[in-house]
């Protein structure tokens, strides 16, 4: 075994190009033709999108594309499940991934509603400015006890409660310990 | 707009649009892209440079600024791609970064601070730090950097 790594400092190999400013981060990387893209989004965290409206981001000079939701098709899908709940029996998990562009409605502030690509990220926010979303504001819940409470106003409709995830998981006798402590705290965690 | 700026002792010469800021002139229009944009809103410091020896940041200000004005970016501190700054060999042997992103606007801020303050006390540098945000390595190390710099 070699002892190099043992004992002493070790300088790192990247820090010289990190350190002078040679380094290659993602946005350094400038490519012929090269285009920039720019999200149109929410300023509600609950509404109803009745319409989009992108004639005059298109009609901006050095604006190549702009997509909505419903631009999309078929690619239009919820994202993959990244973290899957863990196997508790009983578990009710309620799978509503991040979806690309919202369709139909707004869930929360700064969801994505559409996306413009041009010649220059000064152009793509020009003509972001120039996209005209339809919104019909609903009630926000913002309280999570509220979001439970019968009546809140539901961010996914088909779910028919704002319950993403509700498991139980017991393990040995609790209320024989309880009876035998000599202090029960009670609190709860919101 | 024509302006005329000099940028680590070079003199540029180009035509801009009014609104261009000076963190894309410097990254887009002359490849300088050592200096990062993190916040774009003078928030994280990371886009400081020096603007006539004093650091500012390049993303709240517009190029045309720079018109008749010295910038230097962290491309200006070492004198070749092996000899680095006695700063920048500071934060290596101190181990002061990790993913190097925040670092050129925090050797910016240091180099004019240091020349301001070339013995400061570890409480100046952490002032002096405070408006540049790392989000990895912790500030401790760079704060032992900064005083390791200022005793050579």
């Amino acid at each position: 075994m070699t002892t190099r790594s043992f004992g002493e400092r070790i300088r790192r190999n990247e820090d010289p190009r990190l350190l002078t400013g040679r380094a290659l981060f993602i946005d350094d990387i400038e490519l012929p033709g090269l285009l920039h893209a720019t999200f149109v989004r929410s300023p509600h965290a609950h509404a109803r999108i009745r319409g989009i409206d992108t004639a005059a981001a298109r009609a901006v000079p050095g604006v190549i594309a702009v997509y909505t939701a419903a631009d999309l098709g078929d690619y239009w899908k919820p994202g993959p499940l990244l973290v899957p709940p863990p196997p508790i029996e009983g578990i009710v998990f309620n799978q509503r991934c991040q979806v690309p562009l919202a369709k139909d409605k707004v869930r929360h502030a700064g969801e994505p509603v559409a996306l413009v690509i041009a010649q220059s990220r000064y152009v793509a926010e020009d003509a972001a400015a120039e996209v005209a979303v339809d919104y019909e504001a609903l009630p926000a819940v913002v309280d999570l006890e509220a979001a439970l409470k019968p009546g809140a106003s539901l961010v996914h409709e088909d779910v028919g409660s704002n319950v993403s995830a509700h498991c139980r998981q017991t393990r040995g006798d609790y209320a024989r310990a309880a009876k035998g402590a000599h202090l029960v705290i009670k609190r709860r965690f919101l | 707009m024509r302006i005329k700026t000099t940028v680590n002792n070079k003199v540029y010469e180009r035509e801009v649009e009014p609104r261009l800021q000076l963190a894309d002139l410097l990254r887009h229009d002359l490849g300088l892209t050592g200096t990062h944009v993190g916040c774009e809103h003078g928030a994280c410091g990371a886009c400081t440079v020096l603007f006539d020896g004093l650091p500012v940041r390049s993303c709240l200000m517009l190029a045309v600024q720079a018109g008749g004005h010295e910038i230097h970016t962290v491309e200006s501190l070492a004198a070749a791609p092996d000899k680095l700054h006695p700063l920048q060999e500071a934060f290596r042997a101190s181990h002061a970064l990790q993913c190097g992103f925040c670092t050129p606007g925090i050797l910016m801020t240091m180099k004019a601070f240091l020349e301001e303050n070339p013995a400061p006390t570890e409480e100046e540098v952490r002032e002096a730090l405070s408006g540049n945000l790392c989000r990895c390595t912790g500030y401790q190390n760079i704060v032992d950097a900064v005083m390791l710099a200022s005793k050579k």
